[in-house]
């Protein structure tokens, strides 16, 4: 049985110092996924990881460092029309390109689309495999798989997993796993094969649909910061923008100078009554 | 172009989700001949010019993809999500169940010389990509900051209901748990209680940990409690640590430094306790209350404790009488 990691390689400037120049390297979903992949391969005897990536030719050097983490092999599949992000395109790509025997298809919170988020969903629909999200974890239990899935209010519901399967992982920190020397020496001289794409006529009718105009500035970052409710009328937003993002709320205060611990803890537990947080 | 919208929101019991409005104020902002609004889950209509304000109850993903496959051919022209895990997981399934146009993290959306223009960060965020949208229906994930709800002065519509027929899971849920303050992640608790300096130590985050758990929440902290090593780092709550927004937060003995602030501005209702007075936690607080953690917490906790056990015992003697 294969399990399939989806890949994403992004650039990373800060890698400029690196070896040979390379400014490119998996992004954290999807070492999520190789994560996810790793812990599947251990409960899974006789399953291999294919690693597959919808990406140009310079993501080689960072689709090795994948196989150094230990994924047992790694395609790429790729057309210039792809370049434009088409969530179905992209998914057609990948769902041509899949791998015989493919049991399982593991994605990072954002797979290879882009960091859309989508792909994984368009991928199951176009296979009709069925898809589970929010994935904190995987084991094995009583003899089949299960896996741990983040609900609202830190619930933890824990489902059996039927084959075939796409598998989304929820939002989590890289595994701490690091290639030996000998791994990524060995994965260096390892070629990455292009798996053939599919024909342009045949992605046009998704991907043709939306195309990419042109690339404007980035948004400004103080804008998610100190943003001012839209709602709110000139004086409170100058009041936001001034503050710093701290406008105040029109709130309720208790004072111990006329109350003791105790009164001011019942009336604030009547508070959290009334507001609903306490049932 | 004339464009029919559907804006689709989450609700989560009490408000509509508020990740999911920008959806809605995107779609409002757009200047569409008629936007309709759905919302999956409970909630009340949130205020805006909505033509019509359409329901249903929350499903699982590809229950809800069924539910709305009708609705992609009522004419609609942009059907726009919010971004959630829910929502982005119908919004790919049905991208790729019926081949549709999709952009995903929209932050903005214009006419451009006569066609529409999506926007979403690109290249890390390092730039903007612009993309024209050609097919009709297109679908459009929309990220939480890209617009602001501006309340209409009319009276919202009522809500219809729509009926999602039932779909076989796919997945057999095989036991459901609820985490402890200590192993919540801090960003996915409703309910989160934070200490900082005032707690004074770690045994004053005992006091936290037993008030999270009456309240079915996690622990959160300011950097000087995670620096003085009273909590883990991964507790961090703020410009360094993590950013959060749940439904109550509790900030006991924070001064509400702008590094801590803006990592929990967003919370929908704000508890501060604090000696200070004059301490600018207070400015953002729903309720401010100028006392002693040590002194405040104690007494609330077994005040709760005390409600929740009367709660316990009628509820045992309505089950005795029935």
């Amino acid at each position: 049985m294969n399990i399939v990691a989806l890949l994403r390689v992004v650039d990373d400037p800060a890698l400029m110092a690196g070896i040979g120049g390379v400014t490119v390297r998996l992004d954290d979903p999807s070492l999520v996924a190789i994560g996810h992949a790793l812990t599947l391969r251990g409960l899974l005897p006789g399953a291999t990881i294919v690693g597959i990536a919808v990406g140009p030719p310079t993501w080689d050097p960072a689709l090795k460092d994948a196989l150094a983490l230990g994924v047992d092999s790694v395609q790429r599949t790729w057309a210039e029309l792809l370049a434009e992000g088409g969530v179905v395109a992209t998914a057609r790509a990948l769902a041509e390109s899949l791998p015989a025997e493919a049991g399982l298809i593991v994605a990072g919170s954002a797979a290879t689309d882009h960091g859309s988020a989508t792909l994984p969903a368009a991928l199951a629909e176009l296979l009709g495999w069925p898809l589970l999200a929010e994935i904190a974890a995987l084991e094995m239990r009583d003899g089949s798989l299960a896996a741990h899935v983040r609900a609202g209010g830190g619930r933890r519901l824990t489902y059996a997993v039927p084959q075939p399967a796409v598998l989304v992982s929820a939002r989590l920190r890289p595994p701490a796993i690091y290639p030996r020397v000998r791994a990524r020496l060995a994965a260096r001289k390892t070629m990455i094969p292009e798996t053939p794409a599919v024909s342009v006529a045949q992605l046009d009718g998704a991907a043709g649909r939306i195309s990419l105009l042109d690339y404007g500035p980035a948004r400004p970052s103080t804008r998610h910061l100190l943003k001012p409710s839209a709602a709110a009328n000139p004086a409170d937003r100058i009041r936001t923008l001034m503050s710093g993002g701290m406008a105040a709320r029109r709130g309720e205060t208790l004072d111990s100078s006329s109350n003791s611990g105790e009164g001011l803890a019942k009336q604030l537990a009547d508070i959290l009554v009334k507001e609903g947080f306490v049932r | 172009m004339a464009e029919r919208v559907l804006a689709i929101c989450e609700g989560d019991g009490g408000a509509i989700d508020r990740r999911t409005l920008a959806a809605a104020a995107l779609a409002q902002r757009f200047g569409a001949e008629s936007v309709d609004l759905l919302v999956v889950g409970a909630a009340p209509v949130p205020p805006g010019r909505w033509s019509r304000a359409l329901r249903i109850d929350p499903a699982e993903g590809g229950a809800l993809t069924a539910a709305l496959v009708p609705l992609v051919t009522c004419g609609y022209s942009l059907m726009m999500f919010g971004e959630t895990p829910l929502l982005r997981e119908v919004a790919g399934r049905l991208a790729g169940r019926l081949n549709l146009p999709l952009v995903a993290s929209v932050q903005g959306l214009r006419q451009r010389d006569g066609q529409t223009v999506a926007s979403r960060p690109a290249i890390g965020g390092a730039r903007t990509a612009n993309f024209a949208i050609e097919g009709r229906p297109a679908l459009l994930v929309v990220h939480p900051d890209a617009a602001d709800l501006v309340p209409a002065a009319t009276p919202p519509p009522a809500y219809e209901s729509l009926v999602s027929s039932p779909v076989e899971p796919a997945f057999r849920l095989l036991e459901q748990t609820r985490l402890g303050p200590a192993e919540m992640d801090v960003t996915e608790a409703d309910v989160v209680v934070a200490g900082g300096r005032g707690v004074g130590g770690r045994d004053g985050f005992e006091l936290l940990r037993d008030l999270a758990a009456l309240l079915g929440g996690s622990i959160g902290a300011s950097r000087v409690a995670v620096d003085a090593g009273w909590v883990p780092y991964t507790r961090q709550v703020g410009l360094t640590g993590k950013s959060v927004s749940p439904r109550l937060y509790i900030a006991c003995g924070i001064s509400g430094a702008i590094h801590h602030t803006l990592g929990m501005r967003d919370s929908a209702f704000i508890v501060a306790i604090n000696t200070d007075a004059r301490a600018p936690i207070f400015k953002i607080a729903n309720v401010s209350i100028v006392g002693d953690v040590r002194e405040v917490l104690p007494a609330l906790i077994s005040d709760l404790r005390s409600r929740e056990s009367s709660a316990e015992r009628v509820a045992a003697l309505a089950g005795a009488a029935r």
